[in-house]
């Protein structure tokens, strides 16, 4: 594949019919003919975003991809970059990520984080991460990850600490790509929160960020993530481990964005482990907003929750994909999921499997999943009260999002709460027929 | 991938030239699939050109395709080339004398189902009279349908008589491309039915009465097609409660639907084949292809309750193609010891104000797995489509398992799909409360279940819900411990 | 009728009746009274068999026959019947084929004519009256969507046309109305006998208003700390369970 990807620059057209050409022939597909317009332009578009341009890059990441993971050991460095100017707001520690390295100091001792970064390895380490991003980043190609800066880092924590994750993508273009180990040692309470910045010249670039969370007995973990996506390809994949009594939430707000892609492993390992994800996102232009999520009830008394809503505009795509895996032989298991979508645009598209896979029989899963318009009834009722349109819509959106912003933290309650306003404030009232 | 294929082809039919002769005398062919088998199968049938050479396009397609894996079931491989394509109906020589002569097991299972005796005859293969009773009514049910213009006849019949039909709607709604299993039928169907309702004709009964007293050894390749003209109306109820005990392992029908302009068809199946015995041995592969075309203001609706098979793999969908068409699917699928199934539907809807319906039960039992597998899928064109879904599950026993695995697929904003799903066991407390009142564990679990696919028995046809009722309850025998 | 002997039930690992007697003799109405969490519910629960609740020690004896060994169905056969607190829904199941299905289940286990449709859904009809509840409640899902009186209304119609020997309501007035207390003691006083007994089971002695009983039972901490007969209850409502503290200590 490293080859065809260097080989394109010389004939990108021919290239991309090959491409195509071989994998129908991978995947048992007779491609009797030349692939269509449509095919060449959605191939086109992906090496656009500096991305694979394998076949499931554009229909939706299949469960098994995500299932055949292997989990690897992983060891890589980063070179020693300068440290990115970063200005600090909070209180919390800062763990910055700039060009595919981690650039940011270790933090003070006592202060209950330890940040290493893993020493240079061998390729053929390299060749293991590669592959853990090919897997589970939705079939990222080797030679893609191949491509990207690369940086593996250990994050400890052992206090009850706020940390917040910088990921800074400025270099055009290009694809940076990090693998984080994060382990929160017993009866901790801490929480993460993550930030993306990028600068105009990166348009084009792709960042992608692996994380392992591994939560002792008691530990408490909230992961926060509220913010705009600038103009590249985002994919985040997670893997979170959880121990007994632990709790892991999730809470999402994004916008914006290429590609926003994440993809949520849950693995409820010990008996009372809890997981949730509370996730909205706001897709518009010609955005595609993916939640892969799979969570694994292993053990008795686990419990899950999932509740994800999009809101996609103009020619956007939302694809939430999901499965609730209930071992065999566990009971007393609880799981909800729920998402729902709200259509604002004729070309907009949403996508939804909310899935249950189920081996026991002491389980109450209850799932449900709603695509819909904005209500013509409640528009009119907005219009006959004095609002316009768009301010009609936008009351209606933000409506929509509201319930499940209002779950969220305080702080994270707040900033997204005027990520949606913000965003509602620009999106243009489309036209139905 | 053209070179590859035709290895694959030149290397089969070397091997069955070496090993194979066609004897088109006999009534049956040996195992084994080529060219030349098909041919033979349809000059048996004294078919036409044009359905020969559907044959054998369905054959050399079905050659470049391999067996479906996406579904969630365990299948031993088959292999193709040990099946026999063709026999012709067995005749009821054989068969037991009289009812004395049948396995008092079946009969019993038939009492308790409430099937009248001349019909528990039938089923059982008793050569029957030839002044039986239930000849003269199929004769009666024969002129009344005549009289309403509606054609019901074997699908070879129909291929002689009503060529102009077959030819112009035959796979216009499964292709023979349509996946393996489809493409397989497409070459080898053996035989099936063919319904024709004229224009504004309702049809002056439910298919299903006279479909129950003649029905034929359709073989393991079945057809269907029902087209329903303009305005007409039909009912038809294929299957029976009865147990249906076959040699043949691998079932793999196509069913196809086409409703015209304001037509209505309502399809009902009732599946219960060998499921195979409680380790899991033998056990039929019930692998159907069924699918509908809704025209303009047409309503197509599917009903099934499928209790039997070792695996069943089966997808009844609608293409709402007309504005203001609607679908629905009404299903209740029971697995039970080792019983497979992975079934639901797919709704395409491409017409405006198209509406369709999605009720799933599912119940798992023993160490079966139960799948339900849909699609809901609203193209750019269907502004202002509903979709509603309900898929439940409900598990008895510790050792089975359910699965759910829906996809909504939206590209029309003006349009409202839902979804909801449950999965859940018995509940203890429901249980104690029907126990505490006087009904034993196993009738207490089966009222419960009843209640559990109300929304989905109350669709069938009157005379077949009583005895579906009793079906359920059959079926999870000793699933309650 | 019932006899119950140095009874000892838990759930789980939570002991919760302990050495508990009782004696009921036919035509009876015994009440038992107590605070939250006293063992009122569980000790009905488990007169009536169900699985949560484990007999760890002593008997009961139904109609001179052990009955802990039996199912709750062959107890329900044999004349015993709980109006629960809290009736669960069955999805699907309208009440009338419920109620037919019951009926004749225990009729056939007692050997005794199965009852028809037709006859049922008059009779059935004649009880709704009795308990207030409108005759459409008889083609509705059992208790699915019922409100929470109208649920216990319908476990006293169910009472009323399965005609137990020893009916149990547990904490029915809970939750009811003046009225619907009125409407109980209607049904019970109706149905009291020689042959027949009840327990009623409450926080509040108002239900005893209109139903008087021939025996109240004082529970606290999973066993009875005192009997007496209808005025014990009178003086509970003066004075609340507190007093009980004070008259029990010696």
């Amino acid at each position: 594949m490293l080859g065809l990807m260097i080989q394109q620059k010389t004939d990108p057209a021919m290239q991309i019919k090959d491409l195509i050409t071989a994998q129908a022939q991978a995947h048992g597909f007779g491609a009797t003919t030349a692939p269509g317009p449509m095919r060449l332009n959605a191939a086109e578009r992906l090496q656009q975003y500096n991305l694979s341009s394998r076949r499931h890059f554009w229909t939706r990441l299949a469960m098994r991809d995500v299932l055949n993971t292997p989990v690897l050991p992983i060891a890589q460095s980063a070179n020693s970059v300068d440290i990115a100017s970063y200005q600090k707001k909070t209180s919390a520690i800062p763990v910055i990520f700039r060009g595919g390295c981690c650039v940011s100091p270790q933090p003070k001792a006592n202060s209950g984080v330890e940040v290493d970064v893993l020493p240079i390895d061998t390729s053929s380490e390299q060749q293991h991460w590669s592959t853990f991003m090919a897997n589970a980043a939705c079939e990222i190609t080797p030679a893609l990850a191949a491509m990207c800066g690369q940086s593996v880092v250990n994050i400890r924590i052992t206090a009850s600490v706020q940390i917040e994750l910088i990921y800074i993508t400025d270099k055009a273009p290009s694809t940076d790509g990090y693998h984080i180990n994060i382990d929160v040692a017993a009866g901790v309470r801490a929480s993460i929160d993550q930030y993306i910045y990028s600068t105009e010249s990166a348009e084009g670039s792709a960042c992608i960020v692996s994380r392992t969370i591994k939560l002792a007995k008691d530990a408490d973990l909230v992961d926060q993530f509220v913010g705009k996506i600038p103009a590249i390809s985002f994919m985040q994949c997670q893997q979170v481990s959880g121990n007994e009594r632990s709790t892991y939430r999730a809470y999402q707000a994004l916008t914006g964005g290429k590609v926003c892609r994440q993809v949520s492993e849950l693995i409820l390992n010990e008996p009372q482990a809890s997981a949730a994800v509370y996730g909205v996102g706001l897709a518009n232009e010609k955005q595609r907003h993916d939640h892969t999520i799979l969570v694994k009830h292993q053990a008795s008394h686990t419990q899950s929750t999932q509740q994800v809503k999009y809101c996609v505009d103009q020619q956007a795509l939302s694809n939430f994909t999901s499965r609730v895996y209930v071992a065999s032989g566990v009971y007393d298991i609880e799981s909800d999921q729920l998402n729902h979508n709200l259509l604002l645009s004729n070309q907009a598209r949403a996508l939804t499997a909310p899935e249950l896979e189920i081996y026991a029989d002491d389980v109450r899963c209850a799932h449900g999943a709603t695509v819909g318009a904005l209500d013509e009834q409640a528009i009119f009722y907005l219009q006959s009260r004095g609002l316009n349109l768009q301010q009609a819509r936008a009351t209606l959106v933000s409506g929509f999002m509201k319930d499940l912003i209002e779950v969220f933290p305080t702080a994270a309650c707040d900033r997204a709460q005027s990520l949606v306003d913000r965003m509602l404030a620009r999106t243009e009232g489309c036209q139905q027929d | 991938m053209i070179a590859p294929n035709k290895q694959i082809n030149d290397q089969l039919s070397q091997k069955y030239w070496q090993g194979f002769h066609t004897d088109i005398d006999t009534d049956s062919l040996p195992p084994g699939l080529n060219e030349d088998v098909i041919r033979a199968i349809s000059q048996k049938k004294n078919e036409p050109k044009f359905m020969l050479d559907f044959r054998l396009k369905a054959y050399t397609h079905w050659l470049t395709m391999s067996e479906p894996d996406w579904a969630k079931l365990k299948i031993e491989p088959i292999n193709f080339q040990d099946i026999s394509y063709y026999s012709a109906p067995k005749s009821n020589k054989d068969g037991p004398k009289s009812l004395d002569e049948v396995d008092p097991e079946l009969l019993r299972t038939y009492e308790r189902l409430g099937i009248p005796l001349h019909e528990q005859k039938m089923l059982s293969g008793v050569a029957m009279d030839a002044v039986f009773d239930s000849v003269s009514v199929a004769t009666t049910f024969k002129e009344k349908l005549a009289e309403a213009g509606v054609i019901f006849c074997p699908f070879r019949e129909a291929v002689e008589k009503h060529p102009e039909l077959i030819e112009q709607y035959l796979a216009t709604v499964v292709p023979y491309r349509d996946n393996f299993y489809a493409a397989l039928n497409s070459a080898v169907f053996s035989d099936g039915s063919f319904v024709y309702i004229p224009p504004n004709v309702r049809c002056p009964m439910e298919l299903s009465t006279y479909f129950r007293i003649n029905a034929a050894n359709t073989g393991q390749f079945e057809r269907t097609l029902i087209i329903a003209d303009k305005g007409s109306h039909v009912s038809y109820l294929e299957g029976c409660t009865a147990p249906m005990r076959d040699e043949n392992q691998l079932h793999a029908a196509v069913v196809e639907l086409v409703a015209l302009e304001g037509a209505e068809i309502k399809y009902s199946t009732v599946q219960n084949w060998y499921p195979g015995d409680e380790n899991g041995k033998g056990g039929i592969y019930n692998f159907v292809t069924k699918r509908a075309m809704a025209k303009a203001h047409a309503t197509v609706s599917w009903t099934q309750i499928e209790t039997g098979s070792a695996i069943t793999w089966k997808y009844p969908s609608v293409v709402l193609q007309g504005d203001h068409s609607s679908g629905s699917f009404y299903s209740v699928t029971i697995t039970n010891n080792h019983q497979q199934a992975d079934t639901g539907t797919k709704m395409t809807h491409i017409g405006k104000h198209t509406s369709s319906r999605i009720i799933a039960k599912g119940i798992s039992a023993g160490q079966s797995q139960n799948t339900y597998r849909g699609l809901v899928k609203v193209a750019p064109t269907a502004s202002h489509a509903i979709n509603h879904t309900q898929c439940d599950s409900l598990l008895i026993g510790d050792r089975c398992s359910a699965h759910t695995f829906p996809q909504v697929n939206t590209q029309n904003a003006l349009t409202k799909v839902e979804h909801e799903a449950c999965t859940s066991k018995i509940s203890a407390d429901m249980q104690f409360y029907c126990q505490s009142r006087g009904l034993d564990s196993e009738a207490a679990v089966s009222m419960i279940v009843n209640g559990f696919c109300k929304q989905v028995l109350q669709q069938l046809p009157m005379e077949f819900a009583v005895e579906a009722q009793a079906l359920l309850e059959i079926s999870l025998e000793g699933s309650v411990g | 009728m019932l006899k119950i002997q140095s009874l000892n039930a838990s759930v789980g690992d939570k002991s919760i009746i302990k050495s508990l007697n009782l004696s009921i003799q036919p035509g009876e109405v015994h009440a038992i009274m107590g605070p939250n969490g006293s063992g009122k519910s569980t000790l009905s629960n488990v007169i009536t068999g169900h699985p949560d609740y484990q007999v760890t020690a002593g008997h009961i004896h139904y109609q001179g026959e052990d009955i802990l060994e039996m199912t709750p169905d062959v107890r329900a056969t044999k004349g015993l019947f709980m109006s629960f607190q809290y009736p669960v829904g069955l999805p699907g199941v309208t009440t009338i084929s419920f109620l037919q299905a019951v009926m004749n289940a225990q009729r056939k286990q007692r050997q005794e004519p199965l009852v028809e449709a037709t006859d049922l859904i008059a009779s059935a009809r004649v009880a709704c009256e009795q308990v207030g509840l409108p005759a459409q409640f008889l083609h509705r899902a059992l208790n699915k969507g019922f409100s929470g009186g109208e649920k216990k209304r319908a476990e006293l119609l169910q009472m009323r046309l399965l005609e137990p020997k020893l009916a149990i309501l547990d904490e029915t007035d809970s939750g009811l109305d003046i009225d619907a207390l009125k409407m109980v003691g209607t049904v019970v006083n109706e149905m009291r006998d020689n042959a027949r007994s009840f327990v009623i089971v409450t926080h509040y002695p108002r239900i005893l208003e209109y139903i008087k009983p021939d025996y109240v039972h004082v529970m606290r901490d999973g066993n009875i700390i005192k009997t007496g007969d209808a005025a014990l209850a009178n003086q509970l409502e003066k004075s609340g369970y507190a007093w009980l503290d004070d008259t029990t200590k010696d």
